[in-house]
């Protein structure tokens, strides 16, 4: 008797160890988690602004945007405390926060349209 | 286009979403409205009780909110109508108010009518309300050995589910070290075990292999404490009676004359009630000679989906519902087969397996994707 087996004999028995080793609550537990991620990916799928946003998450502006978020907290960590109104003069003097204030201003102006 | 779906249940649902899905772009432009109606906020796999009865589920695993099922575009209303006044394209609901429609759809399924043999609700086990299928666990519980006797009414809602309930039996008798203590007799209304002949062929040498007697031409007459009693004039007495009890349709379908039995009379492929284009039928309300099961009420709802969204957008329906109803039938002892049949195919059951067993229990899990008109 040959000590190989068929490729048929390895697939019946892969599946009668399966079998073996499945029990009604590892399935139950599996369905579930299978219906929790149809809905999931169905509620994805389906909403539009959902997909608007993976949409703008693989432009590279949006990559700069994450760069300068996680840039911009860290450098807030180690950035000198400056109070008072000398203070608040001098942070409004910056290009970067007048740039900052207008894309704000820009934004409430379209949310109100 | 104001389409009005009277009903929450699995035929309501999937349609409700399967039209919002197909008019879409209608929806959000206006132009189409889709408003369901139903008597609860909860939404109940059905199904699910055979298996609470026999331990195999909890009840709160049948249970989510309707709201959650529906697609965000449906207005859905917990108000159940009361009134219908279909020649004037209109119903009435609980709160009072009065809603025209263009489409209506009515799904507000059937009801087990215990009360409808002397006897069988106060002497029997059944499973087809959540505090029904708790009480016969419970009753099952306490049981010690002696006859069972199962006993089916007609028309009843689930066809398989005379058969599931007997060899689910076999499984929690054994489960408890008692099966050699219990005489199972299983009755039949008509002169085999399963109305559909196929499923009776198999099922019959199955009792034999498990010594489960059996009795057809059965029909439940009366039941006294420890006896049922059949049209037929014969009887048999038990120690457990477990019963799939005689369904009706909704008291609101008898109340508005609609149809007897609470079923509405249909046509058997466009789904539509007869005498009206603009009112269609589905699921157990249905007067259709075929399964009142989940799947029917499934498909049915697929292929008026498909149409009404035609009508909508075309003028024209598309295709004819062509009575395809798939029904598992959990076999016992870790295995189970299906039945699969339409107005042209008999089913034709094959020998059960444990991976049509797994399917049925993901399926348990999986319903509420079918009910959101994903699978």
């Amino acid at each position: 008797m040959s000590s190989e087996i068929s490729v048929q004999q390895q697939v019946d028995r892969f599946m009668q160890g399966a079998g073996d080793a499945l029990t009604d609550d590892t399935v139950a537990r599996l369905g579930f988690m299978i219906n929790e991620l149809l809905i999931i990916a169905d509620r994805i799928t389906r909403n539009k602004n959902i997909m608007k946003l993976l949409e703008m998450s693989e432009s590279k502006d949006f990559a700069k945007v994450l760069d300068a978020l996680g840039n911009a907290v860290e450098s807030q960590k180690n950035a000198p405390k400056s109070s008072g109104i000398g203070g608040m003069l001098k942070v409004m003097g910056d290009p970067n926060v007048q740039n900052s204030l207008r894309l704000l201003g820009s934004i409430n102006k379209e949310l109100n349209k | 286009m104001h389409i009005l779906v009277v009903g929450g249940g699995m035929g309501g649902t999937i349609l409700a979403n399967n039209l919002a899905r197909r008019l879409s772009g209608e929806l959000e432009q206006g132009s189409s409205k889709i408003t369901m109606l139903s008597a609860t906020d909860k939404h109940m796999y059905q199904p699910g009780l055979l298996y609470v009865a026999v331990g195999k589920m909890s009840t709160t695993e049948l249970y989510r909110d309707q709201k959650s099922l529906l697609e965000p575009s449906i207005d859905f209303h917990v108000d159940p109508v009361e009134k219908f006044d279909m020649d004037n394209n209109s119903v009435t609901t609980k709160s009072g108010k009065k809603i025209s429609y263009d489409i209506l759809c009515i799904a507000t399924g059937s009801r087990g009518n215990a009360a409808g043999i002397p006897g069988l609700a106060e002497n029997a086990c059944q499973f087809y309300t959540e505090a029904d299928a708790l009480a016969m666990y419970k009753k099952l519980q306490k049981f010690e050995g002696g006859k069972v006797v199962v006993a089916t009414g007609v028309p009843h809602k689930c066809p398989m589910s005379p058969l599931e309930i007997t060899f689910f039996l076999v499984d929690y008798f054994k489960k408890r070290g008692i099966w050699d203590k219990v005489d199972l007799h299983y009755t039949y209304p008509i002169g085999r075990v399963h109305s559909l002949e196929p499923v009776a062929n198999w099922a019959a040498p199955e009792f034999d292999k498990l010594g489960i007697t059996y009795e057809t031409l059965f029909n439940m007459k009366e039941v006294v404490p420890g006896k049922v009693i059949s049209e037929e004039d014969s009887s048999a007495e038990f120690d457990l009676l477990v019963t799939v009890p005689p369904h009706k349709g909704q008291q609101v379908i008898e109340d508005n004359e609609l149809g007897a039995g609470g079923f509405i009379p249909t046509d058997k492929k466009k789904l539509n009630m007869e005498g009206r284009e603009n009112v269609f039928v589905l699921g157990d309300t249905t007067n259709l000679p075929i399964s009142k099961a989940g799947s029917t009420a499934h498909f049915e709802a697929e292929a008026l989906g498909e149409n009404i969204a035609a009508l909508v957008q075309q003028g024209e329906p598309v295709r004819e519902y062509d009575g395809k109803v798939f029904c598992f039938i959990e076999a016992g002892d870790g295995k189970a087969t299906y039945a699969m049949f339409d107005y042209n195919n008999p089913p034709n059951p094959q020998a059960p397996t444990s991976g049509l067993h797994w399917f049925k229990t993901a399926y348990n899990r999986m319903y509420w994707a079918s009910a959101r008109g994903i699978i």
